[in-house]
């Protein structure tokens, strides 16, 4: 169906310096048009390499419609293929993990893939004698996407062409190798299988929403009044459970928020929490702590524990919390619908404690049963409904804008700066229009 | 001697029947009553999980926590309320898996079915529920409830109320 998006000026209008237009969250073409460009030329989060730790492992996974395989091959590269097989279109595998072997065979016709996507044998194969099937798409067998791995993180872009891994994160990678300098031995696995929630609301919203500190005590007012009120009422003297810890900064006001400090990056990325966010003031773990000092010294285990943002944004798929280890992926699903994973990382050589840590922060904050993201999904469901009024077609980002952030590729800001969510639009007009020149 | 009660099937089907009486009417403060002060409330993210806390759950919260869940319910900024959910659990009848008064400790198996609706939308969901309970005077208290929803693993709406 053509679109009245194709044209690059049409998009670009959508998108103003200060507010952008309500078909970013409405429209199914525009979503439609996003997987083709946006999504198939930025790189997107796959899994973390400790999913599949040895020669034929494999996990599945829909980037934003397209099924992909992450799969360790015979010689421990990985690699990120097509979930389709070359002849018929059938999915070579439908479990959300496991162990190929040496190779994928498709239960259609047992054509056969190594695991790094090329074809082993097809049934009969002098049926296919003379004919053209060897030298097209077909015989080239799994298609095989452009992939790159950070610190056991791995992202795949879906197009032929576009931006190279290191120029499109730029500094933005060092998130990454903050969370995974964390642990002792520097590496990170995955803790077990991540919570999933289906959120009625477009992408755009719940990966703004990362990078908004003033509706923590709005939205969150009633979980972190009852924290409060449940806990005042505990004897004096009663050790606080982590759990207190972790919910009672969300009551945190908007001074402690601006005091925060944001900085952004080309292509969407950012730091929020800079300075400081409600992770900081976690209690010490002096074992911890030791383990760190005796891995990296004492000035680089300090400032690497010091480094506690609010969210890294890895424009348009993840947002980190270094401390507690979390990673939240964002898998659109339509222009109305939206999967986030939660996933808990262990970090290697660490007392059991940060684990812990990590996964109570996941269930009482990004379990489908959270009081704390009951009200922001609440929230992102209405505004999902609400943009459909009559009238003002435009969603307000002028908080703290200044023309000095345009074309700035690093620009450090307040906590409450809405530069941290216009600046992941100017990568959408980006992603959107390059895509359409190419 | 009160010490010397012993729970008859009945009783442990009561509890359970009780228990989900309870949330249904949104009396939650009661509920959280049934719960004995080392009492957890918990939902595994897999069926074979065994530790709550050191492998991911959907839920895992003792009395404290509870109790400020329930706060939170009350508080008329708690946003996600408006609409009012409702919750309806369908119980089959509950299978007596240990009963062992020595060791004051019981143990029920109940399959379920869980309807939630907030304004004209419904989830469904269903699984088993697991109650671990002790007698404590001449009641039982509940020490677990264990949530094995059938889909635990699987993309999940937001559960409003209390499974």
């Amino acid at each position: 169906m053509p679109s009245a998006f194709e044209d690059p000026a049409t998009l670009a209008a959508l998108v103003e310096p200060d507010r952008v237009h309500r078909d970013l969250y409405l429209s199914e073409s525009l979503f439609a048009l996003e997987r083709e460009r946006l999504f198939a030329r930025a790189w997107l989060y796959v899994g973390h390499a400790s999913q599949v730790p040895s020669p034929g492992d494999y996990v599945t996974v829909d980037l934003v419609g397209r099924p992909a395989i992450l799969v360790r091959h015979l010689d421990g590269t990985l690699r990120v293929l097509m979930n389709r097989c070359a002849h018929k279109g059938a999915m070579l595998v439908t479990g959300r993990a496991g162990n190929t072997g040496k190779a994928f065979r498709c239960p259609y016709h047992s054509w056969s893939y190594r695991t790094d996507g090329t074809l082993l044998a097809v049934p009969d194969r002098a049926g296919y004698d003379g004919t053209r099937m060897r030298d097209c798409e077909t015989g080239k067998g799994l298609h095989a996407v452009a992939s790159a791995e950070r610190r056991g993180f791995v992202f795949a872009r879906l197009a032929g062409d576009g931006p190279a891994f290191d120029d499109y994160f730029g500094p933005a990678l060092e998130a990454l190798d903050a969370m995974a300098d964390r642990s002792p031995e520097g590496e990170l696995e995955v803790a077990g299988e991540p919570l999933r929630n289906l959120i009625a609301c477009n992408w755009k919203v719940y990966l703004e929403n990362v990078n908004d500190t003033l509706h923590a005590n709005v939205t969150h007012e009633s979980a972190a009044l009852a924290a409060a009120a449940v806990w005042g009422a505990q004897p004096p003297g009663t050790p606080q459970p982590m759990a207190l810890e972790q919910l009672l900064p969300f009551g945190s006001g908007n001074d402690f928020m601006a005091k925060m400090g944001g900085r952004v990056f080309a292509n969407g990325h950012s730091f929020l929490g800079t300075n400081q966010s409600i992770h900081s003031a976690y209690a010490a773990v002096p074992e911890y702590e030791a383990a760190m000092v005796q891995a990296y010294g004492a000035e680089r285990a300090r400032r690497i524990l010091a480094w506690a943002p609010q969210n890294a944004i890895l424009y348009p798929s993840i947002a980190i919390k270094a401390a507690p280890q979390t990673l939240r992926v964002i898998r659109p699903l339509a222009a109305d619908r939206t999967l986030i994973e939660a996933w808990a990382f262990r970090p290697k050589g660490a007392p059991a404690v940060l684990t812990e840590r990590t996964l109570l922060y996941n269930r009482m904050v990004f379990s489908p049963m959270s009081m704390v993201a009951h009200d922001d999904v609440h929230v992102f469901e209405t505004i999902q409904r609400g943009l459909r009024a009559a009238g003002n077609p435009w969603v307000s980002l002028h908080r703290e804008f200044k023309a000095a952030e345009l074309g700035c590729a690093d620009y450090a800001t307040s906590g409450v700066d809405e530069v941290l969510m216009r600046n992941q639009f100017r990568a959408w007009v980006a992603l959107m229009t390059e895509g359409a020149r190419a | 001697m009160s010490r010397n009660w012993q729970p008859s099937a009945a009783d442990l089907a009561e509890l359970v029947y009780r228990e989900a009486r309870l949330l249904d009417a949104g009396r939650y403060e009661e509920w959280h009553a049934l719960f004995a002060a080392d009492g957890r409330y918990w939902v595994p993210l897999s069926a074979d999980q065994t530790d709550p806390v050191g492998a991911q759950s959907i839920a895992c919260e003792d009395k404290l926590l509870l109790a400020i869940r329930i706060q939170r319910l009350r508080n008329p900024k708690a946003h996600s309320m408006h609409p009012p959910p409702a919750s309806q659990h369908v119980l089959q009848a509950p299978e007596i898996v240990r009963a062992d008064p020595a060791a004051n400790f019981y143990l029920t198996r109940t399959p379920f079915v869980y309807l939630e609706a907030r304004g004209d939308g419904q989830i469904c969901l269903g699984g088993t529920v697991t109650h671990q309970s002790r007698a404590n005077g001449e009641a039982l208290e509940i020490v677990l409830k264990r949530v094995d929803l059938v889909n635990a693993s699987a993309a999940l709406p937001p559960i409003f109320l209390f499974l």
